[in-house]
């Protein structure tokens, strides 16, 4: 799949939050999101997943256009601000309500992906009783358990120790090689470098620079565009 | 370069399974929310009961037995029309308080969850949903559901205690008509006032709400109640089908008073109300920014 | 505790919905003059009614508070509750629901935050009822005769029984004086009806419109019994053709006061901040 989108712009009010943003991305590629706090990354990802609508511009997925012949991709798990299930249910009961409403999970994928995100499947606590890192981790296992091809992910490893870090670093690499596209925000520079093929960096909702790192040098020095 | 997805695409999500959802989430986890729907409807019979006691005991009406259909005149009454008399204090305006909880209570009951559900865990329905429109009609259903189970428990309730005090027919008793719904109805036939008793109540409170979900995309979800509050007091001061409350008092009905609005000018009025509230709402919602808020 | 109260006062000053619950008060105050005191005036000078004897219209019977045959009045009375917890009501909640909650406690005593948060809501809840009552009652006073009322006009809803009456036809803007301070007082105890159920639903609305519900359930209930004349929303109505005695409605405030505040200061004080 890909995303082009063209002249993204998004004003809430009086603000422009989003300003003229053109990106294309596809698919089997980690794209990274840079920005200060209140540049437009949690914004980018939510026109993305069609959660708010462009004042101006297109989002284009694979042909379709976002909020014209679409309303949200057709395949797309999505971890934005912070997780929020249901208190009274267990992370897996919470997994599997939503994975009965496109039925692309079953029960051995969601005990799998809970194991993989470091959960106990077999966990009887209630999500109300989790930690902030475990929520975080299932809400990471709720964006990646349908295996969708467009993954969005903001600040991922928010509240996570370096175990989870590793671990998420795992899932998104493996994730990449079968053909997601992914795009991950993070505050963590060195974390962000380790992750992502093309890092883009937003400034006051627009985006001021645009790099791709060289395999070879993930976590060293960049080839700047 | 274009890659396929991993999986082919998504499969279509059926309406159903939204609905579903919303069953399990918005009404049958809630039931405990519907005991005070019972305590209103008892306590209207109760007071029926207590009010025709008290006045057969003095003399004023003979022995009668309450039936299913003197309370339904009762309970959805509402207040005769209002006509101000300056100046003159018996003539004060009075809110029908019973007639107000009967409509305000639902709508309450309805406006926490839609919105409510679109922040947070709602978010990750919403883009599993397929489309807006899916998710809306699945909160139209869900709404008119709750007000239907609403009812249904309230005509469950008069049911059983007409049929335990009384006797569970439609036919009111001429002489508690005359005295307790409007003078001079007791010998309205049954079959003229029936379909105002079982319909126009639920279905003005269906509009309520149905309108008030729609202006809770427009305006602040407690906005939208005080502004359907408004709705309602004035629809009980205005006897106009314009102000549709005044579409679910039965002693407003033609039947019951020359003044007084037929039943197909409240149903046209209030399908009109239901099919505008769920397309001007779908239209809304289709550009709604769904962004989280506290 | 002076410092956390200023604190709250403050941020309660500032909250976005109180210049709303204004306007919508307002709105109503408005409207109730425009649409009635005005038309009374211009039905006085039509006919020509400026003198006592021939009993034209009162500032005391045609205010807002003073009006029981017009929708405005009945709509503000009910919706008190609404109003009264619009501004500042659900602080409590989303305090706790945010997290601010821990920014506050761990730099001064909870008991001082849950006391400036209770008195905080109180006085904005009261403010926000009673100054459109107050710029009504002004705007009907500028534009109406103060006639003393008489009781011997026939065209007032105070009868001997009620409370207050004789203050009513001595010295009524007392009367009014009186009535303010205890939708006031009113005002506040509904909106701390929302902080005490704070602690039991996770539903910002719900929260909202608790106190709204509670006042509603009252009088449907006291009006199916027949007695509407102890529900707030019947008796703060000064034209309200009631007799509720003094002692009634005192003993209801206190009943408020120990219910709302002592769920929301014992359970706010014993329950861990999490």
């Amino acid at each position: 799949m890909y995303i082009e989108v063209k002249g993204l712009t998004k004003r809430i009010r009086k603000a422009t939050v989003l300003d003229h943003i053109d990106l294309y991305l596809e698919s089997g590629r980690i794209y990274g999101l840079r920005g200060k706090n209140g540049s437009g990354k949690t914004m980018l990802m939510r026109a993305l997943c069609g959660l708010i609508s462009p004042s101006e511009g297109t989002i284009d997925l694979n042909g379709e256009i976002l909020g014209k012949d679409l309303s949200f991709p057709r395949s797309v798990g999505v971890l934005i601000e912070n997780p929020s299930f249901l208190g009274v249910y267990t992370g897996f009961d919470n997994l599997k309500l939503l994975a009965s409403i496109q039925r692309r999970a079953g029960d051995e994928d969601i005990r799998a992906v809970l194991e993989t995100v470091g959960l106990d499947p077999q966990d009887k606590r209630k999500y109300r009783k989790y930690s902030l890192g475990m929520k975080q981790r299932l809400g990471i296992a709720a964006a990646i358990m349908e295996r969708p091809a467009l993954i969005l992910l903001d600040e991922p490893i928010n509240a996570l120790d370096e175990k989870g870090i590793t671990l998420v670093r795992g899932i998104l690499h493996d994730l990449k090689e079968e053909g997601a596209l992914i795009l991950v925000a993070c505050h963590d520079k060195e974390e962000l470098d380790a992750l992502s093929d093309e890092i883009f960096t937003l400034e006051n909702g627009r985006i001021v620079d645009h790099c791709i790192v060289e395999p070879a040098e993930k976590g060293g020095d960049r080839d700047v565009e | 370069m274009c890659s396929k997805s991993v999986y082919p695409e998504s499969k279509r999500v059926g309406l159903g399974l939204l609905i579903r959802y919303d069953w399990r989430f918005g009404l049958l986890s809630h039931l405990y929310k519907y005991i005070p729907a019972v305590l209103i409807f008892l306590l209207s019979c109760a007071s029926l009961q207590a009010g025709v006691g008290y006045d057969t005991a003095a003399g004023i009406l003979p022995p009668v037995r309450l039936s299913l259909g003197d309370y339904l005149l009762h309970t959805f009454r509402g207040i005769p029309v209002y006509h101000l008399v300056r100046q003159n204090t018996d003539n004060a305006f009075i809110l029908p308080a019973l007639w107000l909880i009967l409509n305000l209570y639902p709508t309450f009951l309805v406006g926490g969850y839609p919105l409510n559900d679109l922040h947070g865990y709602g978010q990750q329905i919403l883009t599993r949903s397929g489309t807006r429109t899916r998710w809306w009609l699945s909160k139209i259903c869900w709404n008119v559901s709750s007000v239907f189970v609403f009812y249904l428990v309230g005509y469950a309730v008069l049911l059983l205690y007409a049929c335990v005090t009384g006797s569970p027919a439609f036919e009111a008793t001429a002489s508690v008509a005359d005295h307790y719904f409007l003078s001079g109805t007791g010998t309205v036939p049954t079959a003229q006032w029936l379909p105002y008793a079982l319909v126009l109540p639920f279905l003005t409170t269906a509009a309520v709400c149905l309108l008030q979900l729609c202006l809770s995309l427009f305006i602040r979800p407690i906005l939208s109640y005080i502004a359907v509050v408004c709705l309602m007091v004035a629809s009980s001061y205005f006897c106009t089908p314009l102000l549709i409350g005044n579409c679910s008092m039965l002693a407003r009905g033609a039947f019951a008073t020359a003044e007084g609005i037929p039943l197909m000018v409240s149903l046209f009025t209030l399908i009109g109300v239901i099919v505008l509230s769920i397309l001007i709402g779908g239209i809304r919602f289709h550009r709604y920014d769904i962004l989280n808020k506290a | 505790m002076g410092r956390m109260l200023k604190l709250e006062l403050s941020r309660a000053l500032r909250s976005r919905l109180l210049p709303t619950a204004l306007i919508v008060g307002l709105l109503i105050a408005v409207s109730h003059y425009l649409f009635v005191v005005l038309e009374y005036r211009g039905y006085m000078e039509a006919a020509d009614l400026w003198t006592a004897d021939a009993h034209p219209f009162s500032v005391f019977g045609s205010w807002l508070g003073g009006d029981p045959f017009h929708m405005q009045s009945s709509l503000y009375f009910i919706l008190l509750p609404a109003l009264a917890s619009l501004p500042y009501a659900d602080s409590f909640f989303l305090d706790r629901k945010s997290g601010y909650i821990k920014q506050i406690v761990t730099r001064t005593k909870k008991s001082r935050y849950l006391a400036a948060k209770y008195i905080a809501v109180f006085i904005v809840a009261g403010l926000t009822v009673v100054l459109p009552l107050l710029v009504n009652l002004g705007l009907t006073a500028a534009t109406l005769p103060s006639l003393l009322p008489q009781i011997t006009w026939g065209n007032f809803t105070i009868g001997a029984n009620h409370l207050w009456a004789e203050t009513f036809y001595t010295q009524p803007y007392l009367y009014v004086a009186g009535y303010l301070g205890l939708i006031f007082l009113f005002s506040g105890l509904f909106a701390a009806i929302a902080l005490a159920v704070s602690f039991v639903s996770e539903n910002r609305f719900i929260v909202m419109l608790s106190p709204f519900l509670t006042g509603l359930f009252v009088l449907s209930l006291l009006s199916l019994l027949g007695e509407s004349r102890y529900s707030p929303l019947d008796f703060l109505n000064p034209a309200s053709a009631h007799d509720t005695g003094l002692l009634a409605i005192l003993a209801e405030a206190l009943t408020l006061l120990l219910v709302t505040g002592g769920v929301f200061f014992l359970k706010g004080n014993c329950d861990d901040v999490l």
